[in-house]
């Protein structure tokens, strides 16, 4: 039977080359079918395969599974597969796809693909599980190296990622990355700071700047770890600074009086006493 | 001056357009000086996840998932740990989760939170803040303290800033 299905393919496609060119036949499965998709002759794709294989998981690790088929030049008409999940035994049934399922690729989008059906027993919602299935580089050149977790079945490659049924949460660390982000702080009130403070902060910044330049007061502002900042940004209400690394050690709090040398362009920053 | 050995943790779970969700806690001291930073890397459900999960998936992992080992693996031990993110309040934790917003920007969110064994504390005319439970007197005056001496709600700008840059990279 199969060789006749076969010999009506051939005499079928052989129609379909004289017209178009160059259409392939995949598969030599049994059950073959040939389905022709695309609206236009130039784009005419041959899509065919039929087969199933079951996924085998490891009793302890109470795993389920998402499975990426990748296939060369073709689509799966028919596409069974279980999985047995083990602690329920639940089996399901992959019979075809829908082809917005298929991922990024926009040539998928070129074909057209018959209603999902599909056979799902008790646990999971079929069309959902669907969605973690994803078709990539459809239309590449057959050029697979199987990996140990991939199945070769007829023409079709599989590869099964394991994904845990429970998310899990790593944790990491970083000092680097909130280092780079800038600390906030806002204009103080002149009031919380006596004449004589404001004096002497001004007197701090003169002592160390060379000749008499003109000099614009930015504002004064709470808080600052001066022994680890990194880099200070001024804007019209706020400053902005960055910290070294490693700064999780205690170190000199300080508010600070800043003024610009407007001609340099430059900030001065002067230690400033509060009120109490 | 604020108390130098006063130290918060902000908590924050962000969820992208790709549903990756990533979690950030954030320690700082008395003046909002960052003294550590743990963060998750992203965690995106599978569709069965959300299948068997189904409405509960979100909470789920941002409450049970990345709050909790965040909470779990600080070394600091803030005295506070202050979200601004009604849906991870009931984070379970060793250290009281309160959330921290602006009185003036009181959403209906907040209004309708209406949950007789939470208790709604003004820090100022700025700030409110909602936790479980009651605070003692001296906790909320700590409160004041600390709201003169910086900004409580501007580490978690960069908190978000943070968070949305790990998950970037990861």
């Amino acid at each position: 039977m199969f060789k006749g299905v076969k010999k009506v393919l051939s005499d079928f496609i052989d129609a379909f080359r004289r017209e178009i060119g160059d259409i392939k036949v995949f598969d030599e499965t049994e059950n073959v079918e040939v389905k022709i998709l695309g609206g236009e002759l130039g784009n005419v794709n041959i899509k065919e395969s039929n087969f199933s294989f079951e996924i085998q998981i490891e009793e302890e690790s109470a795993k389920t599974d998402s499975v990426s088929f990748y296939v060369n030049d073709i689509e799966l008409k028919e596409c069974p597969c279980s999985i047995s999940d083990l602690s329920e035994g639940t089996e399901v049934e992959i019979r075809d796809f829908f082809s917005e399922e298929f991922g990024e690729s926009p040539n998928v989008s070129d074909f057209e693909f018959e209603k999902l059906s599909c056979n799902t027993r008790e646990l999971y919602s079929f069309e959902e599980f669907m969605k973690t299935i994803k078709f990539v580089d459809m239309f590449e050149e057959f050029n697979w190296n199987l990996k140990s977790n991939e199945i070769e079945a007829g023409n079709i490659h599989c590869r099964i990622f394991e994904r845990s049924i429970f998310p899990v949460a790593i944790i990491k660390s970083s000092d680097s990355v909130w280092a780079n982000i800038p600390i906030v702080r806002r204009k103080a009130f002149k009031s919380d700071y006596s004449r004589e403070s404001i004096k002497s902060a001004l007197e701090f910044i003169l002592e160390r700047i060379e000749g008499h330049p003109k000099l614009k007061f930015v504002g004064i502002y709470r808080d600052i770890p001066l022994d680890k900042v990194k880099r200070m940004n001024f804007e019209r209400d706020k400053m902005e600074f960055t910290l070294r690394k490693a700064t999780n050690m205690k170190g000199v709090i300080l508010d600070v009086l800043v003024v610009m040398e407007e001609k340099a362009g430059k900030y001065h920053v002067g230690p400033i006493i509060r009120k109490n | 001056m604020a108390d130098f050995n006063a130290i918060l943790g902000y908590l924050m779970i962000h969820k992208d357009k790709d549903e990756n969700y990533t979690g950030g806690v954030l320690i700082t001291d008395g003046y909002g000086i960052p003294i550590e930073f743990k963060y998750s890397e992203p965690i995106k459900p599978s569709n069965l996840q959300k299948i068997l999960y189904g409405k509960s998936i979100e909470k789920f992992i941002m409450v049970d998932i990345i709050a909790k080992k965040l909470l779990l693996s600080l070394q600091e031990k803030p005295r506070f740990i202050l979200i601004s993110d009604l849906n991870i309040i009931s984070s379970s934790s060793k250290y009281p989760i309160v959330y921290i917003y602006s009185a003036a920007k009181e959403t209906q969110e907040e209004e309708s939170f209406d949950d007789e064994e939470y208790t709604v504390t003004d820090i100022g005319a700025q700030l409110k803040l909602l936790f479980k439970g009651k605070i003692t007197n001296d906790e909320e005056q700590w409160f004041h303290k600390l709201a003169k001496e910086f900004d409580l709600i501007e580490p978690f700008t960069r908190l978000k800033e943070a968070v949305v840059y790990v998950c970037s990279r990861e």
